[in-house]
């Protein structure tokens, strides 16, 4: 089977049972998205567009209101396949403080591998293998809230891919972190993804972060408004800038000359695109 | 004229411990009044340090903070005084708002000041327009706002003691691109209608670039350098050195410079970089 995830005609509200009658907001309307197995998803939103609720619809946090949402074959809205949908699409959130749970970064790694009664001499082995491939096994020992954000969110995704995952679902992991934190959770993002074939859905809202990924998804008021290839996407850029996003600035700066008729490619998304197409463009104007 | 003055600013955390660290490193630096000051720096570069010193948080380990003239570390009364002049809006101050509703919240600050009843209210509805806050949300519970609201709410409770500095923290970390627009829109205007010293810290080049009079750079708890926006990215290799990001488009034409081009070193935003390129293709063609 090709696809790890695959959405149908998902639809998902909330309701405020606060309130009298209960309010019903509808964040998802009718979604309809596969994921392939190895792939690198970015999805992008602006606050409030759906992308969160989506991704939490992903490892059965939310369950569909109507339409079907199977990971790796299984259908989240079945109890009983939770545990097993929990184990192969294991997710990190934004905020690295609201996730770790012991005090010592190997303890907090090994958590979910002792909730599951994994055996002892594997949880270590499984422990070593994850701090190293997220670059912190000379930190096992230490305590995790003396570490920076991007250790600790590295330290984060450890413990998720302590459990062998098949796929990560990641909602803004950099969001509060500092250049060099987003650089090393995106490097790490990378190497899982390319070195050990697992599926990565990434939500951001860094647009030269979903320039990385193999794909993107637009998604605005609960709906997916574009699908392609970071090169298709951020191409359209008076679309993504009414859609309340941005695109990369060497996007927009070759956009905008473009637009003053100058000779230029129109899906530069990345800085060598970029400066190869400009020292071209101005050798040509060199030219009588 | 200038309205926060450090000299020989030293700050040492965790004194005679084996954790000890110097976060602030004989810092001298005088910011003018009526600018818009840019802080960048990586994590652990000593800028939340260095804030934190202006309103009197912290307390120099040596050195003085000069706040209109005044040093105010030993006297409580001008301690008191000086946070009504210089506002600290922390990193996600949404997590601050307590109030039963957003009014109040707004209030608070003005309140402690012992502003009266008309006053207060003049700069809660002021400030909540300023920010963009309908004004049936102000009855509302702080809680009941979405994330973009809540910032917004909680900015405008420190905006409403009009300080003559104001200090932001992050202030657009993790909104999305219309909502850091949004923020930046509502700090401008604040900085157009009051006059006042704007502070703002972050790790966004391209946002501090776009606003900023002056951009001071902090790193290893010294001041790396403190100048204005093109003189600040003319060094650019420099500041890559000391880990920092700087926009895109600067590292575009450095790579194009060091193919030979010969372009100025200083551009920094898309606007400016799209005129440099549009004048220099005109001059040739």
């Amino acid at each position: 089977m090709n696809n790890f995830i695959q959405a149908k005609n998902l639809k998902f509200s909330y309701i405020n049972e606060m309130e009298e009658p209960p309010v019903k907001t509808e964040v998802l309307k009718d979604v309809t998205l596969d994921v392939k197995k190895g792939e690198f998803l970015a999805v992008l939103g602006h606050n409030g567009s759906g992308k969160s609720t989506l991704a939490k619809c992903f490892n059965a946090i939310n369950i569909p209101e109507s339409g079907t949402v199977t990971v790796n074959g299984l259908d989240t809205a079945d109890e009983d396949n939770l545990l097993a949908i929990r184990k192969s699409a294991g997710m990190v959130f934004q905020n690295p403080d609201n996730q770790i749970v012991a005090t010592i970064v190997e303890e907090d790694v090994a958590f979910a591998l002792e909730n599951l009664g994994v055996e002892p001499a594997e949880i270590r082995r499984r422990v070593d293998e994850a701090l190293k491939t997220v670059g912190m096994y000379e930190y096992r020992l230490h305590a995790p809230h003396k570490l920076s954000g991007g250790q600790k969110q590295r330290v984060a995704i450890a413990g998720v891919i302590a459990m062998k995952p098949d796929c990560i679902l990641l909602d803004e992991p950099t969001a509060m972190l500092d250049p060099r934190g987003r650089k090393e959770v995106m490097d790490t993002i990378k190497q899982l993804n390319r070195e050990q074939g697992v599926t990565i859905v990434l939500i951001t809202h860094y647009m030269d972060e979903a320039a990385q990924a193999d794909r993107v998804v637009v998604i605005d008021e609960g709906e997916i408004m574009l699908d392609g290839t970071p090169k298709q996407i951020f191409s359209q850029v008076d679309t993504m800038k009414n859609l309340g996003l941005d695109v990369p600035q060497v996007t927009e700066l070759c956009h905008r000359l473009r637009k003053a008729g100058c000779n230029l490619p129109a899906d530069v998304i990345t800085e060598e695109e970029c400066v190869k197409a400009l020292a071209q463009l101005l050798r040509k104007g060199a030219q009588p | 004229m200038s309205i926060i003055k450090t000299e020989g600013l030293t700050y040492v955390y965790g004194e005679n411990t084996p954790f000890r660290k110097v976060a602030l490193d004989n810092v001298d630096l005088e910011i003018n009044e009526g600018e818009i000051l840019g802080v960048i720096g990586h994590t652990g570069s000593g800028k939340s340090t260095l804030i934190q010193h202006f309103n009197g948080l912290m307390k120099p380990t040596s050195g003085r903070v000069l706040v209109d003239g005044e040093d105010f570390a030993a006297d409580k009364e001008k301690l008191r005084a000086v946070r009504f002049k210089v506002g600290l809006v922390f990193q996600y101050p949404e997590y601050q708002l307590f109030e039963e509703t957003v009014y109040k919240d707004i209030a608070y600050g003005p309140k402690n000041m012992k502003l009266d009843e008309q006053e207060i209210d003049r700069r809660v509805r002021e400030t909540a327009e300023l920010v963009g806050l309908d004004p049936e949300i102000l009855d509302k519970s702080p809680f009941e706002l979405s994330g973009g609201q809540k910032r917004r709410a909680a900015i405008a409770g420190v905006m409403a003691m009009e300080p003559r500095v104001l200090i932001l923290d992050e202030p657009a970390s993790g909104l999305d691109p219309q909502g850091r627009d949004r923020i930046f829109e509502i700090i401008k205007r604040y900085h157009e209608e009051k006059g006042s010293t704007v502070l703002i810290v972050s790790h966004s080049m391209e946002d501090i670039a776009r606003l900023a009079d002056r951009i001071l750079v902090m790193n290893e708890g010294k001041v790396f350098c403190c100048a204005e926006p093109p003189a600040v990215f003319s060094r650019s290799t420099e500041l890559e050195q000391i880990g920092l990001s700087v926009p895109q488009v600067t590292r575009v034409f450095n790579a194009l410079n060091e193919l030979g081009f010969g372009l100025p070193q200083d551009v920094y935003t898309v606007k400016y970089a799209e005129k440099v390129l549009r004048e220099r293709l005109e001059q040739e063609s």
